[in-house]
């Protein structure tokens, strides 16, 4: 029997409340899964839903202005269904999340030192160990710095550092490779590489990085539209993409652009998002979303030029 | 050390000697470079190199420690908008409860330039130029999307006819597909109008589809400046050959990864 998957997420939609008109789809019926120790790239452009889905995985979207619809099970429980006092022991301790801008993250009046102590609750591994694991050599300075005596490079590190403090399963990684030139790409993919073979931690990343993620991702999803269009091994996926948005962003990359823009939340119908801009459509495209469908070996692809 | 192309007596663009310090800290130490008329140079380099304050001296954003920047045989002038600079976030510096119209004419008017009515007409062709609909202008530029902001900023900056446009990290904080599209605006923008610029960016396979010549920077000093083509292919400074095998293993050419 294969392993168990660490978080299965099934047919999960995200609506965004309106104040007078019909709730916005921001995510509409995506299923995938992690398993214990993998690396997950999750690949698309702003507005895609990239950021909403992995929110909503660990309850940080507030319920007054998100409706979410399936579940989400990590170990044997449903976090959609949880109340706020369930989850909160949850974050931190079995998902964390560093964010893009790790300013953002850390607390700009503490040394670094209390924040990893604050980050371990007492129970967790020593404020020096966690650095060593990322990679933070000059541990003495670091740990009696101030977030702004640290470098761009230094701070991500030790945000990275406070997502590990307890041990987490699954780290959810915003954009950790945006701005940083291509050296300081390959050493944090090796990080992340290195963190997961060491620890076991599973990494949802988030990145428009197709050169990081496959150095580093077991798996690679492609989302366009609030929908999954494309998920596979990163290099298949990457170099031979199957679904036309997919082959659409990789000629993006030499500088053949996408004709027209990305739907608005409120344009969004039932059919494949992509479907305005694709050179590829079919008359039923518009009408509604393809069935993902395997037309090779671990390849997905919601498209109906390959059935669906 | 510097393979530039052209060695002549009167550079279009020259930098000479350009040091800044901040507290004591150099930031930029001792650059020199040249660029012809028309050409695209790109300074890559990881942040902290120094790459934004050496593009804050050339656009007189920044008044240098010591060396000279001359343009076109003189000084160039702050107040005639000889030189124009685009930071990665355009929106930042517009005024978001102006339209698009406005922040577009907004350089004329302080420059005094042409009456109403000719401002409006170089409104009107600039917006066509770099792609905003006709419609866009009375938008408001908070409403502009990331892609729209960037052209509007590259109109707003050109409308002026600078001598040479700097852009800071303006094509980094974009989507792929919106980055291919900004950049094939300027790459055309560049062949009908014989643009000089320089591209300041920390990615240095974009700077290869943009740039004639690329100069690598670490700690300040520009360590090695040549050909864009030769530099990939030869790099000779150990930073430049860190960035370039790097560049490579992240391309999806590349062998099996």
């Amino acid at each position: 029997m294969p392993p168990a998957p660490l978080l299965q997420v099934r047919e999960l939609s995200i609506h965004l409340l309106a104040e007078r008109q019909a709730a916005l789809p921001v995510v509409s019926d995506v299923s995938l899964q992690i398993m214990p120790g993998e690396i997950v790239g999750l690949f698309g452009e702003s507005g895609c839903g990239k950021t909403t889905l992995a929110l909503s995985l660990i309850g940080l979207l507030p319920a007054e202005r998100f409706r979410a619809s399936g579940s989400v099970w990590l170990r044997g429980r449903d976090l959609l269904s949880l109340a706020e006092s369930q989850l909160e022991p949850i974050r931190g301790a079995e998902i964390s999340v560093v964010f893009q801008d790790p300013l953002l993250a850390l607390n700009p009046v503490l040394r670094v030192r209390r924040q990893l102590a604050e980050a371990g609750g007492g129970s967790g591994v020593a404020a020096a160990d966690l650095l060593e694991m990322v990679g933070l050599a000059a541990a003495r300075r670091i740990l009696d710095a101030y977030a702004h005596q640290l470098s761009g490079g230094e701070r991500q590190r030790v945000a990275l550092a406070l997502a590990l403090a307890r041990r987490p399963a699954l780290v959810i990684a915003d954009e950790p490779f945006t701005a940083l030139d291509a050296p300081r790409v390959i050493e944090l993919a090796r990080l992340f590489s290195r963190l997961k073979e060491k620890l076991g931690t599973a990494f949802l990343v988030i990145s428009h990085s197709p050169g990081a993620l496959t150095k580093i991702a077991d798996q690679v999803l492609v989302m366009y539209g609030g929908r999954l269009v494309e998920r596979g091994r990163p290099l298949a996926v990457l170099r031979q993409p199957l679904h036309p948005y997919t082959a659409a962003l990789m000629r993006s990359l030499a500088l053949t652009a996408i004709p027209g823009t990305p739907p608005g939340l409120a344009e969004r119908a039932h059919g494949c998002p992509f479907e305005p801009r694709c050179a590829d459509r079919l008359e039923r495209c518009a009408a509604r979303m393809p069935a993902e469908c395997t037309p090779e070996e671990q390849r997905y692809v919601r498209c109906f030029k390959y059935g669906g | 050390m510097f393979a530039a192309s052209n060695m002549a007596a009167d550079p279009f663009f020259e930098a000479r000697g350009l040091s800044k310090s901040f507290a004591g800290r150099t930031a930029v130490r001792d650059v020199s470079f040249r660029l012809d008329q028309g050409r695209t140079l790109a300074l890559v380099g990881s942040s902290g190199a120094g790459k934004s304050t050496l593009a804050r001296c050339l656009a007189l954003f920044e008044t240098p420690d010591c060396g000279k920047v001359r343009i076109a045989g003189r000084a160039p002038e702050r107040a005639r908008g000889d030189i124009q600079l685009i930071l990665q976030q355009p929106a930042a510096s517009l005024n978001p409860r102006f339209t698009v119209e406005q922040a577009l004419e907004e350089p004329l008017r302080i420059q005094r330039r042409g009456t109403a009515a000719a401002r409006r007409q170089s409104v009107l062709r600039w917006m066509e130029i770099v792609g905003l609909p006709a419609a866009a202008a009375g938008m408001r530029t908070r409403a502009l999307s990331g892609g729209e902001s960037q052209r509007l900023a590259i109109a707003r900056a050109l409308i002026l006819e600078p001598k040479l446009l700097i852009l800071d990290e303006s094509l980094s904080g974009l989507d792929l597909s919106v980055r291919a599209q900004v950049a094939t605006l300027l790459l055309d923008l560049r062949r009908q109008r014989s643009l000089t610029c320089i591209l300041i960016s920390h990615d240095l396979a974009l700077a290869a589809q943009l740039a004639d010549e690329i100069a690598v920077m670490d700690a300040g000093v520009i360590v090695e400046q040549a050909a864009a083509a030769e530099l990939l292919a030869a790099p000779r400074h150990p930073r430049s050959r860190e960035l370039v095998q790097a560049t490579r293993e992240l391309s999806l050419e590349g062998p099996e990864a």
